[in-house]
């Protein structure tokens, strides 16, 4: 028989159990944490209204779910989105919020990897309750969140930065899921047009790249792309090289003796950075001409001039004179943060947007005070709507026809830049990435 | 008696959290998936051996199921478990025997390196394994039929209620008093007659097979592995949660130190600064056992 | 040919230099006070930046100094902190693995999210050419400082009677301290020297190199590998460790460029499989 002492012992146990539990579910529960982020200014609205969509009856309150990079090398471009979603949300609050309801901000950080990121997927939309997701830099994070999105299938769900072609070509965003920005094939076509534009003798072509998904993808559809419009191009180098090495001196030793008349080079924060300055002092830009993917960044931190710089987004296009839309944000971005903004707030700035003008559409076409969920999917999918950038265009597929801006550096700033159209730059709905390039 | 305890504490948690609405449901699954990679940590912690490599059997119970599924394309639970167990236990073999002859700050720099290597594989071979972006995990069947949710978290609780039995039966029994006796003066107990190296081997082999598993349930409740699972970083919170099931007196205390670990860090994320709210929790309960273990 | 002997001695020199300046400091503090410190990378970053902001008030050469100076103060803290909350060496990794997470944290509170470098400063330099190859002077004063720091550790541990109490707390600490030696003093100044040259490190380093959140964790694992393939001994062991991963993982870039990811865990395994206290321990573990 159980003795006293192990009776005692297992309730004790049980007890425990439960607590542990019950104290699990206070801590990770019910956080509707109004965008609690130092120093910012994001209206507070008191989080007691049910976030359930009810059709017909207005909200009162839009919790806004964003996910992206505050920590860690890659913050260089979540911070800047994070910063035009707050603009922006304001912005619209005081314009009386999505058909009357005012936006509470939701932040989650970046970090952590894929299996994290569902984790915080599902917090907010099982736990605290947003009304939509934007999110997400890394493929990997969007590969792995767009399954779980379309699982739950509950809440709309927009990716506004990661490139990766596999959502579109493995038809990942049926139900919920879309994504306001380009892919990798986006911007490999529109810099291997600008770069026949502008060097339309090129023979001999390399490649410095991070070898990791990003990396190759950028590679290989910049590298097919050209291929296909320049068959006699010849590829004599393709380099990768491991994330975060601070040391490129053997990569530039190998491509001066290659002496390609173009580089081609995907990198991003620190790489990109250490790649500039070593190359500068080396020599490398005065015989080789680099062509940057999702260069922007680049051009703050030393970049010489004569290089072509794939934006996929800059602040002088659409010229801010002629187009105000683009005049209003720069000028709001600027003098709030001190800066102008860069290409991750333009996308962050088409997923907003694309979210409000979807629900705002929704509701005038079914004629409710407040749509259900399958009313704004209706509605994302045919969207057309102005962002800063460009005009987004979505399509069937969930996914944003967007074009490119493509330039020469110039002193820091993009100059002799083109934009490339979304139909050239992006594959018709239904046809595969690869196929759609091997036609170009 | 009191070995039953900590299953019974473990299996009562779990059973808890599933009424508590659908991301408890998950939240419990992850955690318990991820408490058994810390069991497998504190494991080898027993012997003094800081394995920062760990990570790489947690990638490999996932990866196995994730490949069988994308080459077998088998949902099955029974065959993915059988993969998981199998490559996480070769690896683990492999990490014992290479590592036969370090200690210390060699055994982890060698665990992590070895980690490090089959991370490099993970995402080199792109077109085999998905790289960085990682490969789906579908939803495991037994027999044909979708275990769900509550399969899931069922198989969770029973394997980690499982695992802390071992860790009972693994504290009272010899192995245990040996590895106690590495950890204090290895040359001595080996002068006492135990084959150092083969225990070493065994448990990297048990504590390799813990982690697989770990990472087979982790994958499942996430759909997605990716090369991450094996990076050092993340062993390093795995030894870090090891270390803290190491303050804590229950053998239990593997599934307590992940549950606390992972609830700090998803509710970090809210924040601006992440890390300081994870280190200000890490200081905070490294002085807590200071004061209260004065020595 | 002698384009890519030049090509080649260059990336290794390169790259030898910045292991080199990672473990140094690493080495020095672990052998003395075996403290297994996570947040090593941290004081080499924190370094650079502090190198970055300085360099542009008061010049290159002098933003090094003070970046170095300005770490002496975070020496002793460190060793009081980690001897405070941790007695056990696995308690010790624990304190070290909350700073790292710290640090990050006040990086990004103090530094912002930005990349902070003194490379254009160090354009300013110029650059030398070598058989048809610019080698910037920057990595030649790099070099510059790293055999400084070299032949000052070598001076203090070869001719102080502090160095001797270091090298003794190293090889024996129980034998040390039953010899008289207060060994939490030699500790202390053990583990402030160590995040100095760490810190001077980071410092001259951020003359090639940008720093930015997130790096800590990378430079970390260089300082380890090299520490382990040096083994616990003489300086010797560090730079003939740093010598030997760079020479391999040069050679993987021009010969093997597949298997640069993992050139560097390779080199580790296979010394550690063949001498498992490292290629230079003065006690190396027998069986």
């Amino acid at each position: 028989m159980v003795s006293r002492r192990d009776a005692l012992k297992i309730g004790a146990s049980f007890v425990v159990g439960l607590g542990l539990g019950a104290g699990l579910a206070s801590i990770i529960s019910g956080r509707p944490s109004a965008a609690s982020q130092s120093g910012t200014t994001t209206s507070l609205s008191p989080p007691t209204s049910s976030s359930a969509t009810q059709t017909g009856q207005r909200k009162e309150v839009f919790k806004l779910g964003v996910v992206t990079f505050q920590t860690g090398p890659a913050s260089i471009f979540g911070v800047p989105a994070l910063n035009a979603a707050q603009l922006l949300v304001d912005e619209i609050n005081k314009a009386g919020g999505i058909l009357g309801a005012q936006i509470q901000l939701v932040v989650r950080d970046e970090s952590g990897g894929p299996d994290k990121m569902v984790a915080v997927y599902k917090e907010l939309v099982q736990q605290v309750g947003v009304d939509a997701y934007i999110g997400l830099i890394s493929s990997a994070d969007c590969l792995a969140v767009a399954p779980v999105a379309e699982d739950i299938g509950t809440t709309l769900t927009v990716f506004f930065d990661c490139a990766t072609k596999q959502l579109v070509d493995q038809g990942m965003m049926k139900k919920v899921a879309f994504r306001t920005g380009g892919t990798t094939v986006t911007d490999g076509v529109s810099l291997a047009k600008y770069v026949l534009e502008v060097m339309p003798d090129v023979k001999t072509v390399a490649g410095l790249n991070q070898d990791y998904a990003y990396g190759h993808d950028e590679w290989d559809d910049f590298k097919n792309a050209l291929l296909a419009m320049k068959p006699d191009v010849q590829i004599v180098g393709e380099l990768f090289t491991p994330l975060f090495t601070s040391d490129y001196s053997a990569q530039i030793s190998k491509i001066l003796d290659l002496a390609p008349d173009l580089l081609h080079t995907s990198f991003w924060g620190p790489d990109l950075v250490n790649f500039i300055k070593q190359a500068s002092a080396r020599g490398l830009f005065q015989k080789v001409k680099v062509a940057f993917a999702r260069g922007e960044f680049g051009l703050s931190q030393g970049m010489p001039d004569g290089q072509i710089v794939e934006g996929p987004d800059y602040h002088a296009f659409p010229d801010p004179r002629a187009y105000y839309v683009n005049r209003d944000f720069v000028n709001a971005y600027q003098s709030r943060f001190g800066s102008a903004p860069s290409y991750p707030a333009y996308h962050m700035a088409n997923a907003v947007l694309g979210v409000k003008y979807a629900i705002e559409t929704a509701a005038a076409v079914e004629n409710v005070a407040w749509p259900d969920l399958s009313a704004v999917i209706h509605a994302f999918e045919r969207l057309a709507y102005p962002a800063p950038g460009q005009y987004i265009i979505m399509a069937p597929n969930h996914n944003a026809m967007e074009g490119a801006v493509v330039g020469v550096s110039k002193g820091g700033d993009l100059e002799k830049f083109k934009f490339m159209y979304p139909a050239e730059v992006n594959p018709p709905v239904g046809v595969p990435s690869t196929q759609w390039i091997k036609s170009l | 008696m009191r070995g039953w305890l900590s299953p019974i504490a473990i299996i009562t948690a779990a059973t808890a959290a599933y009424f508590g609405g659908p991301f408890l449901r998950f939240a419990a699954v992850y955690i318990l998936g991820w408490s058994l990679a810390v069991f497998g940590a504190w494991l080898l912690l027993r012997y003094g051996l800081v394995n920062f490599g760990i990570g790489a059997s947690y990638a490999l119970g996932a990866y196995a199921a994730g490949l069988i599924y994308k080459y077998l394309h088998t949902a099955d639970l029974a065959v993915h478990l059988l993969a998981a167990v199998g490559a996480a236990g070769a690896w683990g073999a492999l990490n014992g025997a290479v590592g036969i002859k370090t200690r210390g700050i060699y055994y982890s720099l060698l665990s992590l390196s070895l980690s490090m290597v089959l991370y490099g594989v993970l995402v080199k071979f792109y077109t085999v394994t998905g790289g960085s972006d990682g490969l789906y995990m579908p939803d495991p069947r037994l027999l044909g039929v979708r275990i769900g949710t509550a399969g899931l978290l069922a198989l969770a609780a029973l394997l980690a209620a499982a695992w802390a039995a071992l860790g009972e039966v693994f504290g009272r029994s010899y192995a245990g008093h040996v590895a106690a006796g590495i950890k204090i003066n290895e040359l001595r107990t080996s002068a006492l007659g135990a084959d150092v190296g083969r225990h070493i081997l065994i448990s990297s082999v048990l504590a390799s097979i813990a982690a697989g598993l770990g990472g087979l349930i982790v994958g499942y409740s996430t759909s997605h592995v990716s090369p991450d699972f094996a990076y050092w970083v993340t062993s390093g919170k795995m030894v870090v949660g090891g270390l803290i099931a190491s303050f804590l007196p229950w053998t239990w205390g593997f599934v307590a130190s992940a549950a606390l670990y992972q609830a700090v860090e998803l509710y970090s994320l809210q924040f601006a600064y992440p890390e300081l709210v994870v280190g200000g929790l890490l200081l905070a309960i490294l002085a807590a056992w200071r004061l209260y273990y004065r020595r | 040919m002698a384009g890519f002997a030049i090509s080649f001695l260059i990336s290794f020199y390169v790259f030898f230099l910045n292991i080199l300046m990672t473990s140094l400091g690493m080495a020095f503090t672990y052998g003395v006070t075996r403290i297994l410190n996570l947040a090593q990378g941290t004081f080499f970053v924190l370094g650079g930046y502090l190198a970055s902001v300085f360099a542009w008030q008061i010049g290159l050469a002098f933003g090094i100094a003070a970046a170095a100076a300005a770490s002496l103060a975070f020496g002793p803290l460190f060793y009081l902190y980690v001897k405070a909350l941790g007695r056990t060496e696995l308690e010790q990794l624990f304190a070290t693995y909350a700073l790292l997470l710290i640090g990050e944290g006040l990086f990004k509170l103090v530094f912002g999210n930005g990349n902070y470098t003194t490379a254009s400063l160090a354009d300013g330099l110029g650059s030398v050419e070598v058989l048809g190859q610019q080698v910037p002077y920057s990595y030649l004063w790099g070099g510059a400082v790293a055999a400084a720091l070299l032949a000052l550790m070598y001076l203090l541990l070869a001719r102080t009677r502090a160095g001797l109490y270091m090298r003794a707390v190293r090889d024996d600490a129980e034998m040390a301290s039953a010899l008289g030696i207060n060994v939490r003093e030699v500790g202390l100044s053990a583990s402030a020297l160590g995040i100095l040259i760490t810190a001077a490190s980071g410092a001259a380093s951020s003359m090639w190199q940008a720093f930015t959140l997130g790096l800590s964790g990378q430079i970390l694992v260089y300082a380890f590998a090299s520490l382990v393939v040096g083994g616990i001994g003489d300086l010797l062991g560090v730079v003939a460790a740093s010598a030997v991963i760079s020479a391999v993982r040069t050679a993987a870039v021009f010969l093997y460029p597949q298997l640069e990811l993992v050139a560097i865990y390779l080199v580790v395994i296979a010394v550690l499989l063949t001498r498992p206290s490292g290629l230079f321990a003065r006690h190396a573990r027998l069986a």
